[in-house]
C-alpha cells in the first residue's frame, strides 16, 4: 500500500496536467486511494502508457511483441533510466523529462503489482460520449416514430393464456385478415402454458377477437383498449406505432467518426468532438426533421402544444425526457418552454422549441457523468438506461427503460442484468451485433475496399454488397440462433449468404431467399476465419497479403500487441507469376531482424493462402500449386514457444477455440465497444471477472454481453 | 446571454487548467504587405529524397542565377517563378521513420501533434472574421477511418475531421441562400436567422450547465463545442468582423455546386475528379471572402490510393500500384525499378496539382495583381523520403507572393534548421502575431518573408 501512495502523490505532482499547490498535496498524501484526483492521475499515467507503450506490451500489460510488464522486478531508478535511454524503442525521444520516471512508477507500482481484484475495479473516467452517426440517425426515427426499414415494424405477437384445457384451438381474426377465422392461428406454448403467434398488422387502429375452438368470440383479456363491436360486445383495438416512412437519411451529412489508432468502433468516448460542421449539420437535421413530421407535431405529447396555449410545459417535460433521456430540471422546462411562449406565431414556436431540443447538447451526448458516491462517482438511472440501450440497441432508452430508471430499477445490478436481457431478446441487438461483428473484423468498410476489376471481374457490386453483409448476418446467427458459443464463431462449417454469393463462393445454395444458412465442403472455411470480407480486406488489390491476414488473426482475433511496423516496412514482393505468394514473401522468415516479429505473422498468414484476394477458393496460382500449410504458433502469447500446425481452416479454427486467448479477445472487444474505449491495465481485473464467467457458461456470447454491461465497474466512474 | 466567448472561455480554463486551448485564441493582428490567405496542399507518402540523391529527383537547382526544376517538380514548368522551393527543414529526430509521426508534426511543429496546427492557429485568429473560419477538405482521406492520419490540429492532441464530399462541403459553406456580393463585401444572408440564433442560445445555456457538472473531465471537449457553437452563430447573425485590407477582396463569380458523384468518393478513378472540385472549391470560397484559411489533405499517409488506376493521366497503368507500395522504392534507378518509376510519376501528379491550384488563383483579379499575389500556398508531405521515412530536408515548396511580403523564383536553403520555425513564419506572414511556434521553434526563418 505504501508503494501506491507514493505513486498517487508522485504523479499527482509530476504530471503537467495539473498544478501542484501544497494544500492538494496534502490532501492526496493524507487520503490516498479514495480520492477521485489521484484516480485521475493514474488515469493520466495510463493515458501515457496506452499513447506510448500498449501497442507493443499490450493495453492490459500483458506483452506482445515486447515483454509482459505484469511481473517487473527492478529497481525504480533502473528502470528508469532504461526506460529513458531505451523506450520507447523506435524513438526514445518520445519519452524524457518525467515521462520516464511515470512510466517506472506505473509500471513496478500498478502493472506488476498483484491487482487485487477483492477491492474493486478502477473505474473509468466520467465522460460525454458523442453519439455516432449510427446512434444519430437511430434516435431521431425512434425519437418521432419513423421508421427507415420494415424489418419488425407491423408485426405483433398475440398472446392467449387460457382458463382451463377445454380451448383446444385458438384463432384470431381482425380486420387485418378479412376477419377470418381460419388464417391466423395461434400455436400452443407449453412453458408459458399459452397460445401464441405473430402476424404483420397494418399501421393505424385495427380491431379483433380471439375465436376459440373454431365457434367462441371473446375479446382479448390482456389488451384493456376495446370498442363496440355493433353486437352487444366489445372488439379489442390495436394500434402499432408505425412508423411512418421517412425518406432520406437525416444524418448522411455529419463528419465521419474519429477512432483513435487500434480502436475499431464508432463509438469512442474520448476522440469524438463537436466541430463547427458537426453543429451547422445538427442545425439542418433539426429543421429537416420538423418538417418531416409535419401536423404530427400535434400528437407528440398528451396534449397539442398548438392548439392548446396551456399546454407549452407538458410538451416540453413529455418531449424533453424522451429527447435528454432524462426528466428535465425546471430551469430547462422554463427556458425551452419560453420559446414557445415568447413566438407570435405558436405553431413556429413549437418548431423552435423542438429544434432547439435536437441540437441541445444533452441530446447529442450521452452522459457517463454521475453523482458523488463513496468517493467516486455512480452513473444515475437515467444515464445507465442511455448506456444499457445505446450499447445494446445503438439507440434511445424505450419507454420500459425510461419506466425502470425513473422506478430506481437501474440502481442495482440485478435491475440492470434483467433489463439487458430483455433488451437482447429484441430484434434491435441483432442489428447491434451485426454491427458490432463487422468492426471488430475491421470489415465495415469493405464497400470502400478496392479490388482489380480486370482480375476479378466476378466480384460485382451485387457481390460485394452481399460480402460486407456476412459477418454480421454470421456473427449475429451464431449469437442467436446456433449454439451461441464462442466456438462456434471460429470453426462454423457455414456461412450465412445469399445466392449471388454462394455462386461467388462456389457451393449449393439452398432455395431460399435472402440470406441463408449454407454449408461448405468440409474444412473449408470455418467461421470468422474464412469470411470473403475478411479475406478480401485482408489483401491487396492485385493480389494476396499473408502479413495482413497474419495481422487480422493477431490483432483482431487474439488481440495480440504488435508494434508499428518498422522503417522499411511495406516493401509487398512484386506480383510475378513463376513464384508463389508464399515464396514471394518468405524472404522475412529468412531475414533474421525481420523474423523477430513476422515468425508470427508470415507462416500464420500463409495458411490463408488457399483463398485469393477476393476470398474465393483456390488450388493454384499461376499453374503453380499452393502450400497452405500454416501455424498457429503461440496461440496464448507470442514467445510461449507453441507450434499448432494446421492445413485446413477448421484446424486453424479448432486451435483458436481450444485457446484461452481468442474467446478473452472476444470478452475484451465486447469491453471496448461497450466502454468507448480500449481496456487498461486497471480493467485486468473486471476482464478477468468477464472471462472466468464466459468460460463459466460455456462461453455464451449473448451472456458475455449481459455480463459486460451488468459488471460494477460499468456504471461507476472518477473524475 | 451575456456573457462573451471570451468570458465564458476563461471560465472553462481557469477550472480545467489546461493548456492546449489557450492558444485558442491568439490576439488578431494585421499589417500591409501580409498574406491575405493560407492553402496548405498536402499530398502523401513523401518524395524519392534519399540523401544520396539529394539534388537529383527532387531538389532543383540554380543555374545562371534561374531555377531549374528537377523532373519530380517539372509540371510546376511556369509556375516556378511563383515559388519559393526550400531545403534544409527537418522535422527534428524525433519519430524519425514514421508516416504518423510524421502527419502529426507537419502543420503542428510538435511531436504527437501536442500543438495546434498553424492553420487552425490561423482561422481563430486573423482568419476568424469570416464566417467560415477553416475549410478542411479531405480528397478520399477518410477511408482508413483512422483520426491518426490527419493533420490539422484545432487543439493539441486533437485532430480535425476533414470533409470528403466536396458537394456537402460546399453546402456549407455557400449556404442556400447565398448570392454573390460585390467585391469587398462579405456575403452572409442566412435563413431564417432568429429562429437558429434562438436555437443556439438555448444550446449555449444548456451547455453552460453542463460545463458545470463537469469538473474537469472533457473540458476540451465542451470549449471545442462551444467555439463551434458560437462560429455558427456568428454566421447566423451575420456578425462578422471581416480583416480590414488595403486590398480589396476578389471577384466573387456565382458559385457553382460541385457535381460531384456521392457514391465515388472512394474509387481510385475518381480520385481526380474529386481532386479538381477540391481546389476549385477551395479557390471559390476564398475569392467570395467567406474563407482565409484552407487544408486539402490529397488521401492520407501509408496511402492505399490505387494511382495506376487514375485514367488517362502519366500514372495510369494496368498493374495496379498503391501510393505507398510506390513509395518503397528500394534500389535507386527508376530504369530497373518499376516501383521508382510509378513513385516518380506519382508525384509528379501531385506537382501537377498543386500547380493547378496556383493557376486557379491566378485566374482571379485581386487588387492591382491576382489572387496569387496576395496568398500564400503550402505544399507539403509527412515525410521526405518515402522509403527510408526521414524527416530531414523536407519537400516543402511555397507558392504566391504573400501580399508581396514572398519574394518568389528562388531556393531557400535552412540548413538543419526545424520546421516549426517555417510555420512560425507562415503564421507571421499571415498577419499573425506569435513569438513561438510548436516545440522547437527558435525565432522563425529569417530571409524567407520581407
Amino acid at each position: 500500500m505504501l508503494r501506491r501512495i507514493r505513486l498517487l502523490v508522485f504523479l499527482f505532482c509530476v504530471t503537467p496536467l495539473f498544478s501542484c499547490s501544497e494544500g492538494e498535496l496534502a490532501r492526496a498524501g493524507g487520503k490516498p486511494g479514495g480520492g477521485s484526483k489521484d484516480d485521475g492521475s493514474v488515469a493520466e499515467a495510463a493515458a501515457l502508457y496506452q499513447a506510448q507503450c500498449a501497442s507493443c506490451h499490450g493495453s492490459l500489460g500483458e506483452g506482445g511483441t515486447g515483454p509482459a510488464l505484469t511481473a517487473v522486478d527492478r529497481e525504480l531508478e533502473e528502470l528508469t533510466r532504461f526506460i529513458d535511454k531505451r523506450m520507447p524503442p523506435e524513438d526514445p525521444a518520445l519519452c524524457t523529462g518525467e515521462c520516464p520516471a511515470i512510466m517506472a512508477h506505473y509500471i513496478l507500482e500498478v502493472l506488476s503489482a498483484d491487482p487485487n481484484c477483492e477491492e474493486g475495479a478502477q473505474p473509468g473516467r466520467r465522460q460525454l460520449r458523442l453519439l455516432s452517426r449510427r446512434e444519430y440517425r437511430a434516435t431521431l426515427l425512434d425519437l418521432f416514430g419513423f421508421s427507415t426499414s420494415d424489418a419488425d415494424c407491423g408485426k405483433h405477437e398475440f398472446v392467449y393464456a387460457p382458463a382451463d384445457a377445454s380451448t383446444t384451438r385458438v384463432h384470431v381474426a381482425g380486420s387485418f385478415n378479412a376477419w377470418s377465422t381460419t388464417a391466423s392461428p395461434l400455436a400452443f406454448d407449453g412453458k408459458s402454458k399459452s397460445y401464441r403467434g405473430s402476424f404483420s398488422i397494418p399501421a393505424g387502429p385495427q380491431s379483433y377477437k380471439f375465436v376459440l375452438n373454431g365457434g367462441t368470440w371473446i375479446s382479448d383479456p390482456t389488451n384493456p383498449n376495446r370498442e363496440p363491436d355493433g353486437q352487444g360486445g366489445q372488439n379489442s383495438v390495436l394500434s402499432l406505432r408505425c412508423g411512418e416512412p421517412l425518406d432520406f437519411d437525416p444524418t448522411a451529412s455529419l463528419p465521419v467518426e474519429a477512432r483513435p489508432q487500434n480502436y475499431a468502433y464508432d463509438n469512442h468516448g474520448g476522440a469524438n468532438n463537436v466541430s463547427v460542421d458537426f453543429v451547422t449539420e445538427a442545425l439542418s437535421i433539426a429543421t429537416s426533421m420538423v418538417d418531416a413530421l409535419g401536423e404530427r407535431v400535434r400528437k407528440l405529447a398528451s396534449c397539442d402544444p398548438i392548439a392548446d396555449t396551456s399546454c407549452a410545459p407538458t410538451f416540453v417535460r413529455e418531449l424533453g425526457q424522451r429527447t435528454f433521456r432524462r426528466p428535465l430540471s425546471d430551469a430547462e422546462v422554463t427556458r425551452y418552454s419560453a420559446l414557445i411562449a415568447g413566438s407570435t406565431d405558436r405553431a413556429q414556436g413549437v418548431t423552435l422549441a423542438l429544434r432547439a431540443l435536437l441540437v441541445s447538447p444533452h441530446f447529442l451526448y450521452r452522459a457517463e457523468l454521475g453523482l458523488l458516491k463513496d468517493g467516486g462517482y455512480r452513473l444515475t438511472g437515467w444515464e445507465v438506461a442511455s448506456l444499457l440501450s445505446y450499447t445494446l440497441w445503438g439507440t434511445m432508452p424505450d419507454a420500459e427503460l425510461l419506466r425502470a430508471a425513473g422506478a430506481g430499477e437501474l440502481d442495482t445490478p440485478a435491475g440492470i442484468r434483467t433489463q439487458a436481457e430483455r433488451l437482447l431478446e429484441h430484434t434491435r441487438s441483432r442489428e447491434v451485433v451485426r454491427t458490432f461483428a463487422a468492426q471488430w473484423l475491421g470489415v465495415d468498410n469493405f464497400a470502400n475496399v478496392d479490388k482489380n476489376p480486370t482480375l476479378f471481374p466476378a466480384l460485382t457490386a451485387e457481390v460485394k454488397s452481399a460480402m460486407a453483409e456476412e459477418p454480421g448476418r454470421l456473427v449475429e446467427h451464431v449469437t442467436f440462433n446456433g449454439t451461441g458459443s464462442y466456438d462456434e464463431l471460429v470453426t462454423a462449417p457455414y456461412s450465412m449468404l445469399d445466392a449471388k454469393l454462394a455462386d461467388f463462393y462456389g457451393v449449393p445454395f439452398a432455395d431460399a431467399s435472402g440470406f441463408a444458412e449454407t454449408a461448405f465442403p468440409e474444412g473449408e472455411r470455418a467461421g470468422v476465419l474464412g469470411l470473403g470480407a475478411v479475406l478480401g480486406r485482408y489483401a491487396h488489390s492485385n493480389q494476396t497479403s499473408p502479413i495482413l491476414r497474419g495481422l487480422f488473426v493477431r490483432r483482431n482475433v487474439l488481440c495480440q500487441a504488435f508494434g508499428a511496423p518498422p522503417a522499411n516496412a511495406g516493401m509487398v514482393p512484386e506480383v510475378d507469376p513463376s513464384a508463389t505468394t508464399r515464396e514471394r514473401f518468405r524472404q522475412h522468415t529468412a531475414d533474421a531482424s525481420c523474423a523477430s516479429c513476422h515468425n508470427y505473422i508470415d507462416d500464420l498468414g500463409f495458411g490463408f493462402e488457399r483463398f485469393d484476394a477476393v476470398g474465393r477458393v483456390r488450388s493454384e496460382e499461376n499453374g503453380l500449386s499452393i502450400d497452405s500449410l500454416g501455424n498457429m504458433n503461440d496461440v496464448e502469447g507470442l514467445g510461449a514457444g507453441t507450434d499448432a500446425p494446421f492445413s485446413t481452416f477448421a484446424g486453424l479454427g479448432t486451435t483458436l477455440a481450444q485457446s484461452d486467448a481468442a474467446p478473452n479477445c472476444y470478452v475484451r472487444q465486447w469491453f471496448r465497444y461497450a466502454h468507448g474505449s480500449l481496456e487498461r491495465p486497471e480493467d485486468r481485473c473486471t476482464i478477468q471477472a468477464l472471462s472466468r464467467s464466459f468460460e463459466k457458461s460455456g462461453r455464451n456470447l449473448k451472456q458475455l454481453i449481459v455480463d459486460v454491461v451488468s459488471a460494477p465497474d460499468f456504471v461507476t466512474r472518477v473524475e | 446571454m451575456h456573457i462573451t466567448r471570451r468570458t465564458l472561455l476563461k471560465g472553462l480554463l481557469s477550472s480545467a487548467a489546461a493548456f492546449p486551448l489557450a492558444q485558442l485564441y491568439p490576439t488578431r493582428a494585421r499589417a500591409a504587405g501580409t498574406a491575405k490567405r493560407l492553402i496548405v496542399f498536402y499530398f502523401p507518402d513523401g518524395v524519392p529524397a534519399k540523401t544520396d540523391n539529394r539534388g537529383g529527383l527532387w531538389d532543383p537547382r540554380i543555374d545562371n542565377g534561374k531555377v531549374v526544376l528537377s523532373y519530380l517538380l517539372a509540371p510546376l514548368a511556369d509556375r516556378a517563378k511563383d515559388c519559393v522551393f526550400l531545403r534544409g527543414l527537418n522535422m527534428g529526430s524525433t519519430d524519425e521513420g514514421s508516416h504518423p509521426g510524421g502527419a502529426q508534426k507537419l502543420l503542428t511543429g510538435a511531436d504527437k501533434g501536442n500543438h495546434i496546427s498553424v492553420d487552425q492557429l490561423l482561422a481563430n485568429g486573423v482568419g476568424s472574421g469570416r464566417p467560415y473560419r477553416h475549410l478542411y477538405l479531405g480528397v478520399a482521406s477518410n477511408d482508413a477511418r483512422s483520426s491518426d492520419m490527419r493533420i490539422s490540429y484545432p487543439v493539441a492532441g486533437t485532430s480535425a475531421t476533414p470533409e470528403d464530399n466536396p458537394r456537402l462541403a460546399f453546402s456549407r459553406v455557400f449556404n442556400t441562400s447565398f448570392t454573390p456580393q460585390a467585391p469587398g463585401s462579405i456575403p452572409a444572408t442566412p435563413s431564417a436567422p432568429n429562429l437558429n440564433a434562438s436555437v443556439i442560445d438555448t444550446a449555449l445555456a444548456d451547455l453552460n450547465d453542463l460545463q458545470k457538472k463537469l469538473g474537469k473531465t472533457d473540458q476540451t471537449k465542451l470549449a471545442l463545442h462551444l467555439d463551434a457553437l458560437r462560429q455558427v452563430e456568428k454566421r447566423i447573425k451575420g456578425s462578422f468582423d471581416p480583416p480590414s485590407s488595403p486590398v480589396p477582396e476578389p471577384t466573387c463569380d456565382e458559385p457553382a455546386a460541385p457535381s460531384t458523384d456521392d457514391a465515388r468518393l472512394y474509387d481510385a478513378a475518381y480520385f481526380p475528379s474529386l481532386m479538381t472540385a477540391s481546389i476549385d472549391l477551395t479557390v471559390q470560397a476564398m475569392a467570395c471572402g467567406l474563407t482565409q484559411v484552407g487544408v486539402i489533405q490529397g488521401s492520407r499517409h501509408t496511402s492505399e490510393l490505387i494511382m495506376s488506376r487514375f485514367p488517362a493521366a502519366e500514372t495510369s497503368s494496368a498493374q495496379d500500384m498503391r501510393s505507398h507500395e510506390a513509395s518503397h522504392y528500394g534500389a535507386q534507378d527508376p530504369s530497373v525499378n518499376p516501383r521508382l518509376s510509378s513513385y516518380i510519376k506519382q508525384r509528379r501528379w501531385w506537382v501537377s496539382q498543386f500547380k493547378y491550384l496556383l493557376d486557379q488563383l491566378d485566374a482571379r483579379p485581386e487588387g492591382d495583381g491576382t489572387m496569387l499575389d496576395h496568398s500564400l500556398v503550402l505544399m507539403c508531405t509527412e515525410v521526405a523520403d518515402g522509403d527510408s521515412h526521414t524527416h530531414y530536408n523536407m519537400p516543402f515548396v511555397l507558392g504566391g507572393r504573400a501580399g508581396g511580403s514572398l519574394s518568389t523564383g528562388r531556393i531557400a536553403d535552412f540548413e538543419g534548421r526545424h520546421h516549426s520555425n517555417l510555420l512560425l513564419s507562415i503564421a507571421r506572414a499571415c498577419g499573425q502575431s506569435v513569438d513561438k511556434f510548436g516545440d522547437r521553434s527558435d525565432g522563425g526563418l529569417s530571409g524567407l518573408f520581407k
